[in-house]
């Protein structure tokens, strides 16, 4: 006569030595693999990162004699920094002692939380980058002089505030697009990493709502 | 870590840890990482554990925990997810156990959702429904319908397996 499942696990698990712990090896150093875990480590690294990278074009500017630019972009950041550092203590909080539900439903809550919060950083930070790299380009490259010269032997070309108007309005024209987009394109890259783990999660999620109902 | 605090406290429920690893890992390499991140967790966890539950009873629900945000190493994929759907039949892990019933019941049991695993295994275990509930946070009274409907889906994967 066939087993039930439960005699099966039950006299599968008689003998003791059948559970054999694998080694375990300089637990203390180990790095974890912990989706949490990861994400304080990648965030941690990202804080030093632009905590460096802010101090660097602050005074890489300033000696360029451009301190507004460099501030600007210290700025834009810090406000990274800033964003991170929250992101990061919302996550340090995420306690595994929780039942499981409670546990998944803080996780998803935390990586909503960096997702929207990324998504409106995402809003200033890509067209802020693109105005660096404008910035770059009208400051400090010499082929910007020559452009400009030609440009300006054109008699019909309209300035504004010094600038030929074709460019103000290209520039704006991107400016905006990124910022319009600057929410979706965030997105989008926090998914393609995070994706699958995120619709997993809501899977997860969704199956133990019904046993909660 | 301590290996006396291994040694003491986490060694004598090893059994706990494997037999839910063993349910969440496709083979050896995968399964040794999921053992040891649930004793790095444990470790690192041990001082919020705050007795209001059986120390086993805690670290069933810290293992399923971890197995159900382990970052699965995945050679193939850069994108290191945590449960990724493995059709079982490249699972490589036939042979984990002595007892080949057990095998083929842990083949069964990898096949449901990640949620229905961890259901089965607490009644496996013999873990009360009130106990099942309070490790998932879940409802208890709707555990015992979800046993029962897990127990007919992993009867029918078994008889399907045989024939």
């Amino acid at each position: 006569m066939k087993k039930s499942i439960e005699s099966t696990w039950k006299d599968g698990f008689l003998k003791e030595e059948m559970l054999v712990a694998p080694k375990v090896n300089d637990l203390y150093n180990r790095k974890s693999n912990d989706i949490i875990d990861q994400f304080q480590k990648r965030f941690r690294i990202n804080i030093i990162v632009l905590v460096g990278l802010s101090l660097f074009v602050l005074v890489f500017y300033f000696f360029k004699g451009l301190p507004f630019v460099g501030l600007s972009l210290s700025v834009l950041f810090i406000i990274l920094v800033v964003a991170g550092r929250k992101q990061l203590a919302a996550l340090k909080n995420i306690d595994k002692n929780q039942n499981s539900y409670q546990y998944l439903r803080a996780f998803d809550t935390g990586l909503k939380t960096i997702v929207s919060d990324g998504a409106r950083i995402g809003r200033v930070l890509y067209p802020g980058m693109f105005l660096f790299v404008m910035g770059n380009f009208l400051f400090l490259s010499p082929k910007t002089d020559e452009t400009l010269v030609n440009i300006m032997n054109d008699p019909d070309t309209y300035l504004y505030h010094g600038v030929p108007i074709l460019w103000v309005i290209g520039v704006a024209i991107i400016t905006s697009l990124l910022s319009y987009f600057g929410k979706r394109i965030y997105v989008w890259d926090f998914k393609l990493v995070y994706g699958r783990v995120m619709k997993k999660l809501n899977r997860t999620l969704e199956d133990m709502e019904e046993l909660i109902d | 870590m301590g290996s006396d605090f291994y040694t003491s406290s986490i060694l004598p429920f090893a059994g706990i840890i494997i037999k839910i690893c063993r349910a969440y890992t496709n083979n050896q390499e995968d399964f040794e990482d999921y053992y040891q991140e649930v004793c790095l967790q444990i470790w690192r966890s041990k001082d919020k554990f705050r007795r209001e539950s059986e120390w086993s009873t805690w670290i069933y629900r810290l293992s399923l925990n971890v197995c159900l945000t382990y970052l699965r190493k995945n050679k193939n994929n850069r994108h290191h997810l945590t449960a990724v759907d493995i059709p079982p039949e490249v699972i490589d892990e036939s042979r984990a156990f002595e007892d080949e019933s057990i095998n083929e019941l842990y083949r069964a049991i990898r096949q449901l959702s990640d949620i229905d695993r961890a259901v089965i295994l607490l009644y496996l275990e013999e873990l009360s429904y009130q106990a099942i509930a309070d490790i998932i946070g879940t409802n208890p009274n709707n555990i015992g319908v979800r046993i029962k409907r897990i127990k007919q889906r992993l009867n029918k994967i078994l008889s399907m397996e045989e024939s």
